[in-house]
């Protein structure tokens, strides 16, 4: 039952842009944390840990920007309205996020500056 | 759309219409009874952008705590940083983990056309970053550094 709706007459209009953008604003929020890791390494030590920490955030940013833009291509295909996100598309970002979080809980509890 | 197809030409006729849903009070998992529909994509579209908000206010908060904690001069009290830093850390791991939950509950009500689930998250946010900004002032004002 489609309750009266014709998926293929749905224009997703401006809401698969808006969903764009928000990929990449996501993606230049780990870039941005990344940078702020990759700073810190320079003044502080122990510089292999931050230096490893910094580099794998600007890596995950990276990588989403990347999911992102996948994700635009795949909205923007034409005829099928419905390519929306499924759990593996948005899970890694997730668990990406919290193990940047963890590492940087731990980076703050064993090596404040 | 091809699902028309599905008009069933031959019920089995041991198997009549089923009964219409005692209804099993306790599980929540044993009353399916509204029928799948696929979302508007506009609304998946919305959820995907309030996931993606989410891990966004989850990384201001990390980044927020790694500034804190690793670029800030020191608090003339030992931890002080840390006392900042670390629960915007934890926060922001918070968020992140329920991040995904709520937008899945979010997209299987939107699929069994059932009312949106609440989520506990802006409460959370809100008293953290309450909390953290009291201690900070407080921090600020009387253990402010010998920088001056």
């Amino acid at each position: 039952m489609t309750t009266g709706r014709d998926p293929e007459g749905i224009d997703p209009g401006l809401a698969s842009e808006r969903t764009d953008l928000a990929w990449n604003r996501s993606g230049l929020s780990l870039i941005a944390c990344g940078v702020v890791v990759a700073k810190g390494l320079a003044v502080s030590e122990p510089v292999r840990a931050r230096a490893a920490v910094g580099v794998t955030i600007l890596v995950l940013g990276g990588l989403t920007w990347a999911l992102g833009a996948w994700q635009a291509r795949r909205r923007s295909r034409p005829g099928l309205a419905r390519h929306t996100a499924r759990p593996i598309d948005l899970l890694p970002v997730a668990v990406g996020t919290a193990a940047v979080g963890v590492a940087a809980f731990a980076l703050g509890l064993f090596f404040p500056a | 759309m091809g699902q028309d197809a599905q008009v069933s030409d031959d019920p089995p006729p041991s198997q009549p219409a089923p009964p219409p849903a005692e209804p099993a009070p306790s599980k929540p998992e044993a009353v399916p009874e509204p029928e799948e529909i696929e979302p508007d994509p506009r609304f998946s579209y919305a959820n995907e952008r309030t996931f993606l908000a989410w891990i966004r206010t989850a990384l201001g908060l990390i980044t927020a705590g790694l500034v804190v904690t690793q670029l800030f001069p020191k608090f003339d009290v030992p931890g002080g940083r840390r006392l900042i830093g670390l629960p915007l850390i934890a926060l922001g791991v918070l968020i992140a983990v329920f991040s995904f939950g709520n937008w899945r509950r979010n997209e299987d009500a939107m699929r069994f056309q059932r009312p949106l689930p609440k989520s506990f998250l802006p409460r959370i946010v809100a008293v953290v970053v309450s909390v953290v900004a009291v201690v900070g002032l407080v921090l600020v004002l009387f253990a402010g550094g010998s920088g001056k």
